[in-house]
């Protein structure tokens, strides 16, 4: 095998070539991960500039070491940690019940043509409705609990999981399956073999958003009423005009929903490892 | 109502961030086509903190003194002052706590008329045992909520603030002794009691006229023996401007306390009972009878302090957030010419 490299043709053996793309890819990695650094810290100077001249009022901008005081202030009082664990509980219950009832749901409704085609304007109703309004009748409903928190933020979730459980299985290409169904593949096999399959990437996408929803929801039902969590912190703390610690909290929120999506995708690439990238 | 709460939650954050982010407030006020200052007054939909607002509009006050006054729905008191504060509306109401904490923060405020007294009682469960309680005065039962579920409407409201101060004269320890709960206001708070989110709760009204009968029991009734309340000396609706405003328009801010008298006068009046509980009907959504009852069990909390006096100004500090318990400068803070005394005369 030969490779370019400047007006120099060399001989290039199999190996190097399989040690250099790694290597490539490490680089490439590391200049990207540079750059999204360089990006923050820019942020972070401009949001501190910003501050010293007073360009926004300094009720509503803070300065980064004050949200950075602010983040050890809750920690140190005990509040950050109970508060975070009630609203990703919370996240992660309805996460789990949308995904199993959506996917469930999603996939059903796409393997009977005619069940959908009947529910399909009453799920875009439902879909359309902007179901955070919800909260203070599941508040009503279930009182001030975690399980009214779980249930608008599942009410949230479940149609995204189902949407996109449904288009998964529509993407399988029509071809295949008929092909399929000539050398007499079984319906359960030709779900198993071809639509689930084709299905789960767009799932996982689902999924993915679900969990931005879900976070979305809860923090939603707790900025209402709620013993704990991270949206009850953000309403107090709003009502106070403590905006550095406002910051702080949604700090927080941005990090636990990065790691949480981290996961979700180092899951999906586990589980997906056919799929290219 | 209960979409307020979602506005409360959010406004300050919100509206503050978005609004006031270019810099000083702006307003929009001028005057209309027939020759009256515009003015825009924010009012809570869930209390009767603007009472004397809705009074105004309704009766012709606002108009009689050359004003064209525009209400404006706001979801606590805390979310008018962030309205406030990018010139979103010119007049706002609360207490001395809504405004403190964004003063240290270098924002201006003037005060410009009493308000009404207390208005929360405290309530609880009607199986919740309460050995200790004598009588509804206080401190009633209130010893007995050790260890139990407080509801307010949010926390660190005036309500919030409130409570604790009585909790605490009561002899117990805020910090330890209870778990305060945010329950927001009208559905949301009859539904947290009920089915057990809480054992006590801080009601107002008209909040305090929407449980059943049956469904809760007096902890304490501090508006029903204002002498022993160690809220007697609260002001919960105080009318307010900021400085930016009333340094542009004077005028305006006396015409609007001067109609605010007006409306006073009138509503406090017997014989306007009638008039009155349609007003309050229609701006709380009740029915007439409902309003004619609230007014009859609260209507005295308008009468105990008619002006704003330094005396009643310096009392307003114990009831601020515990890093803001000094009296702020009664000559920086009031507008004189409209709390001191009354400015039709």
């Amino acid at each position: 095998m030969t490779s370019v490299v400047g007006s120099a043709v060399e001989a290039v053996e199999p190996a190097e070539v399989t040690q250099a793309g790694p290597a490539r890819d490490r680089r490439g990695r590391a200049v990207t991960l540079l750059w999204q650094v360089l990006l923050f810290l820019a942020f972070l100077g401009l949001w501190q500039v910003a501050h010293w001249l007073k360009l926004v009022r300094p009720i509503v901008l803070r300065s980064p070491g004050e949200v950075w005081q602010a983040a050890v202030d809750l920690v140190s009082a005990g509040q950050l940690w109970p508060n975070l664990w009630a609203t990703l509980q919370a996240t992660l219950i309805a996460l789990t019940l949308g995904a199993v009832t959506g996917v469930l749901i999603g996939l059903g409704l796409a393997l009977s043509p005619r069940v959908e085609r009947i529910v399909d304007p009453y799920l875009s109703a439902l879909n359309s409705a902007p179901r955070i309004a919800f909260a203070p009748v599941f508040i009503v409903a279930f009182g001030i609990t975690t399980t009214a928190k779980v249930a608008l933020a599942f009410s949230v979730v479940v149609f995204v999981v189902i949407l996109n459980s449904r288009a998964g299985v529509h993407a399988a290409d029509p071809d295949v399956i008929r092909l399929m169904e000539v050398m007499g593949a079984r319906k359960s096999q030709i779900f198993r073999k071809l639509l689930f399959p084709v299905a789960v990437p767009s799932i996982f996408a689902g999924l993915r958003l679900g969990l931005i929803y879900s976070l979305l929801g809860v923090v939603t039902s707790e900025m209402i009423a709620a013993k704990d969590g991270l949206g009850q912190l953000v309403a107090t703390f709003s009502g106070n005009f403590e905006l550095d610690r406002v910051y702080a909290v949604i700090a927080v929120l941005i990090i636990a929903a990065t790691l949480l999506n981290s996961i979700a995708g180092l899951i999906e690439r586990r589980l997906l490892w056919w799929k290219p990238r | 109502m209960i979409f307020g709460q979602v506005r409360l939650s959010a406004a300050a954050l919100a509206v503050i961030a978005l609004a006031t982010a270019c810099g000083g407030g702006t307003d929009d006020s001028g005057t209309t086509a027939d020759g009256k200052q515009t003015l825009r007054v924010a009012y809570q939909k869930s209390a009767i903190l603007s009472l004397m607002d809705w009074v105004a509009q309704e009766q012709g006050f606002f108009s009689g003194r050359g004003l064209s006054v525009t209400l404006m729905p706001s979801a606590s008191g805390q979310a008018a002052v962030a309205t406030a504060l990018n010139g979103g509306v010119d007049i706002l109401y609360g207490p001395q706590s809504n405004t403190v904490q964004a003063a240290s923060q270098g924002e201006c405020f003037k005060y410009l008329t009493s308000g009404h007294s207390n208005t929360v009682n405290v309530i609880a469960r009607p199986d919740l045992a309460l050995p200790s309680k004598k009588s509804d005065a206080f401190p009633g039962g209130l010893a007995d909520l050790k260890g139990k579920k407080i509801g307010v409407p949010n926390l660190g409201s005036a309500t919030d603030r409130n409570t604790r101060t009585v909790l605490a004269a009561a002899g117990l320890d805020v910090t330890k002794d209870v778990t305060f709960v945010a329950i927001g206001v009208g559905s949301t708070a009859v539904a947290a009691l009920e089915k057990g989110s809480v054992d006590a709760l801080a009601a107002f009204p008209p909040d305090s006229t929407n449980f059943p009968a049956g469904s809760y029991q007096t902890v304490v009734d501090l508006v029903g023996h204002p002498e022993s309340s160690p809220l007697r000396d609260v002001i919960v609706s105080h009318t307010v401007t900021t400085c930016d405003y009333l340094d542009k328009h004077p005028d305006t801010v006396l015409n609007y306390c001067r109609a605010y008298y007006d409306a006073r006068d009138w509503a406090l009046d017997p014989k306007n009972l009638d008039a009155l509980s349609t007003i309050l009907a229609k701006y709380l959504d009740m029915s007439q009878d409902a309003a004619k009852g609230m007014w009859t069990r609260y209507g005295d909390v308008w009468r105990q302090h008619p002006t704003l006096t330094p005396e009643l100004w310096a009392a307003q500090s114990k009831f601020n957030p515990p890093d803001q318990q000094t009296v702020p400068d009664y000559a920086t803070w009031v507008y004189a010419p409209c709390a001191a005394k009354d400015p039709r005369a």
